[in-house]
């Protein structure tokens, strides 16, 4: 009964703490306890930093070698994030790895057993001996087999204004060096390289087996499908910009003193001209291979050199077409820079003198230079190309809403359309922004996109909201670009 | 006299770099499949004659006999698909009399030059 009676006080006493909050709550502890908020438990930023606190920099505790007795036992281990994993050595020491493949970062091994006397990735079969050592590559056919020359990694370029950008005497250029597709070499051929590339079930890529080819009537569908995106005509410069900046840097774009540009990019696009007519789209050597901070570099990864066109390769690379550039890095082939004004200072560096493309240019300027911005000559080339980028935003999502208002599609297809629109007024807003360029243009391209997003969630007044949100963008368009 | 010196100089340059279609996937498709090739930049048939010195090979063709040199620079395929199996690199001396070949012409004017050729694997059912 005692015991009851203790209980139903003690009952009381946590109720009277329930009711009142404002009370101190001391804990099991008394004073000494310490009350911990519940974002201690929720928040990722202090998890993170508590993590780094306990786990890295430092010793951690993995097992027992006893638990390691013979060559090939392992025992892995998640070390504040990163997968560790202990290996017993031919000689009976032991040595600690990163638990990833180089090729794919597959993890190799489990918790604890024996791999025997090599590591196999289970991915893609790479092999290790158990001193981390890389002894085999199976499938080395498909590109493996020359990891200090071969392997390269490419950024994804855009694909849009294909119909405007990949022509040339020599046949259409598609991809980073100009050659993604086989057969022809053709847009249309595209699809199957893609197809072969990505889309197979085994490295063996047989096909029948592991993809099959598109049939003629997919390789036209898809090649039309290619050519729909993005611009369909180059611009026509020079434009009526009205910021003076964004004016200058168009005159310096234009300038083939000064800038240079628009010798390996026509109007923005990807079309030569060197004054004999334009010669199509073309491949350059600009010696963004020897930029001396390659990020890889940096960190001790593995950055075999890039050789372009061809086996073995010439170094040079295809030329894309400006309009799209400012929105969609990083840059080059190599994703070697982030930002557009890094692009563009580029051209005035070392890398880009000391390259075939900078020489020749060199060799035709009467002081022997072949680009020579300074920052504030470079940075209007950039908030034009940054300019020309949301004109060219604007204009596909005033597209973009007029077929959704005009109806016609299913509501699923309109639908659409007004997700795209709202993208394209993002991306918009936010390349003008990020360069602090024409804020009034900026506020009216916000308010566009509120409106198309009160479109899409809308059924009565969706035709009302879309229309609202085109004359928002013209709004937005006239602040940028004046009347010719 | 500037554009001109620029044009001359950049237009050498870029002759040197003539648009290439991409070999790497190319190996994989089966002979006288090549989207745009086959039957049009490229002759299928027999091959009737090999002359090892000088690297050329003769095909009969529905077309008519061709004759065509093989560089080393040219790729030299084996399609092994029919029997569920990976393209491999061939070489010259894969090029055998009675078998099927696929041959890409470097320039499908002249038709004298490969830029590829695809062999029918030996292994495969007739």
């Amino acid at each position: 009964m005692g015991g009851f009676a203790m209980k139903r006080e003690r009952e009381r006493e946590l109720l009277r703490r329930i009711a009142d909050r404002e009370a101190p709550r001391p804990g099991p502890l008394g004073a000494k306890s310490v009350r911990q908020p519940a974002s201690a438990y929720t928040c990722p930023e202090r998890f993170a930093r508590e993590r780094d606190a306990l786990f890295r920099g430092m010793p951690n505790l993995v097992g027992l070698s006893a638990e390691c007795p013979r060559p090939g036992d392992h025992l892995g281990a998640d070390l504040g994030g990163v997968p560790a994993v202990v290996l017993r050595q031919r000689d009976g020491s032991l040595r600690g790895f990163v638990n990833a493949c180089r090729h794919r970062a597959s993890r190799l091994l489990g918790e604890a057993g024996s791999t025997g006397a090599a590591i196999v990735c289970p991915y893609h079969g790479w092999t290790y001996g158990l001193d981390g050592a890389l002894r085999a590559r199976p499938r080395a056919e498909a590109g493996f087999d020359d990891l200090a020359n071969r392997f390269v990694m490419r950024g994804v370029p855009h694909v849009l204004a294909l119909r405007t950008s990949i022509a040339s005497a020599a046949g259409p250029r598609t991809g980073w060096s100009g050659d993604g597709a086989p057969g022809d070499g053709s847009l249309r051929s595209f699809a199957t390289g893609a197809v072969i590339q990505h889309f197979t079930k085994t490295l063996n890529r047989v096909p029948g087996v592991d993809f099959r080819l598109p049939t003629d009537e997919e390789l036209d569908a898809l090649e039309a499908f290619q050519l729909s995106l993005g611009r369909q005509q180059d611009l026509a410069l020079p434009l009526p910009l009205r910021d003076p900046v964004i004016a200058r840097g168009q005159a310096i774009f234009l300038d083939p003193a000064v800038g240079k540009c628009n010798l390996c990019h026509v109007d923005a696009g990807a079309t030569a001209d060197f004054g004999g007519g334009n010669l199509g789209n073309q491949n350059f050597d600009t010696g963004v291979e020897e930029l001396p901070d390659q990020g890889p570099d940096l960190l001790g990864e593995a950055n075999p050199p890039d050789d372009g066109l061809g086996i073995p390769g010439d170094g040079t690379f295809n030329t894309p077409p400006l309009v799209e550039a400012a929105d969609t890095g990083p840059f080059f082939h190599d994703n070697a820079v982030a930002t557009i004004e890094d692009a563009v200072a580029f051209y005035s560096g070392d890398a880009f003198d000391q390259s075939p493309s900078g020489r020749i240019l060199a060799a035709s300027d009467p002081q022997g230079v072949s680009i020579d911005l300074d920052a504030t000559q470079g940075a209007a080339v950039a908030a034009f190309l940054r300019a020309i980028n949301s004109l060219e935003n604007i204009r596909e999502s005033i597209g973009l809403l007029e077929r959704a208002v005009r109806g016609g599609g299913s509501r699923k297809q309109d639908a659409r359309l007004l997700a795209r629109a709202a993208a394209e007024t993002e991306d918009a807003r936010a390349v003008l922004a990020g360069a602090g360029l024409h804020p009034d243009a900026v506020a009216l391209l916000e308010r566009a996109r509120a409106l198309v997003e009160k479109a899409r969630g809308s059924c009565l007044w969706r035709e009302r909201h879309a229309r609202e949100a085109i004359r928002a963008l013209e709004q937005a368009r006239d602040l940028v670009i004046g009347s010719s | 006299m500037r554009k001109i010196g620029i044009a001359t100089a950049l237009v050498v340059a870029l002759l040197a770099g003539a648009a290439y279609a991409q070999r790497a996937t190319e190996r994989f498709i089966p002979l006288g499949q090549s989207p745009g090739v086959s039957g049009k930049l490229s002759a299928i048939g027999t091959i009737v004659a090999v002359e090892r010195e000088a690297r050329r090979i003769s095909l009969e063709a529905p077309a008519g006999r061709i004759t065509v040199a093989v560089p080393e620079s040219a790729s030299i395929w084996i399609d092994r698909h029919e029997r569920g199996l990976g393209a491999k690199t061939g070489s010259f001396a894969d090029c055998h009399e009675g078998r099927m070949a696929e041959v890409k012409f470097a320039d499908p004017e002249t038709k004298q030059v490969a830029e590829w050729v695809k062999l029918r694997d030996a292994d495969a059912t007739p």
